[in-house]
């Protein structure tokens, strides 16, 4: 790939942040749009974290109602870090593909797999003690 | 997509499948606003409503931001405003219905 002709930024340079264009140089265009498309998965994934957040307290799932809100509690603090997660990410990844570094880790995965783990846990206990 | 790579594009339909991707967020938008307005209905009454109606107005908003996307990249000026603002709205959105759910939970 490295020699194939690479995109000529514009000029002048606007694009913003400048903490990701102004670093490197322009990137193979499939790895720009593969970074927008785990952007958006990350978007969807907090949609989805926040309709399971509110359907748990909303239709008020008979398990114990302490532990009901707290899983529900559990899926929208990730609901509202998804998005954050989403930006950073992208703010990230972009700037690794530019600079040629090695790619970064999602900051959120782990706290992700452990908050939905969690949530799961809460309900089953929430199962035991109705 | 309206939108064809044409002849010496990158190989992998990739314009298209990201293309996709912004229409699914949309949708995953739509369906999530469609299920809390359903299950805030009983809480909220009327001002269910108002969510719906913000929840397809954002609905709108993702569609237009991932054509303006398309039409940023062909001509070389795609870069993080439109997602720092689709982020942004996410993140709003998640924090008014968490913060809704809780209240409601309060309540009850």
């Amino acid at each position: 790939m490295s020699d194939e002709p690479r995109p000529q930024p514009p000029v002048p340079d606007r694009r913003w942040p400048r903490s990701v264009y102004g670093a490197g140089r322009e990137p193979d265009v499939r790895f720009s749009l593969a970074n927008e498309r785990t952007f958006l998965a990350w978007i969807r994934t907090g949609l989805a974290l926040l309709a399971a957040g509110v359907a748990l307290e909303a239709l008020e799932v008979p398990v114990h109602p302490g532990f009901r809100l707290a899983a529900a509690v559990v899926l929208l603090l990730l609901a509202v870090a998804a998005p954050a997660q989403a930006w950073w990410g992208w703010v990230r990844t972009e700037r690794a593909v530019r600079c040629e570094e090695p790619l970064p880790a999602p900051v959120l995965g782990g706290p992700l797999a452990a908050g939905v783990l969690l949530a799961v846990l809460l309900l089953l206990a929430g199962t035991a003690a109705r | 997509m309206s939108t064809p790579s044409g002849p010496g594009a990158p190989p992998g339909l990739q314009r298209e499948r990201t293309g996709l991707s912004w229409q699914r967020t949309t949708l995953a938008l739509l369906v999530s606003s469609a299920v809390v307005v359903r299950l805030l209905l009983a809480g909220l009454g009327v001002a269910a409503v108002a969510v719906g109606a913000t929840g397809l107005s954002l609905a709108a908003l993702f569609h237009h931001a991932g054509r303006r996307r398309d039409r940023d990249r062909r001509s070389g000026g795609a870069d993080g405003r439109v997602l720092a603002t689709t982020a942004a709205v996410a993140l709003l959105a998640a924090l008014a219905g968490a913060g809704v759910t809780l209240v409601l939970a309060g309540r009850a």
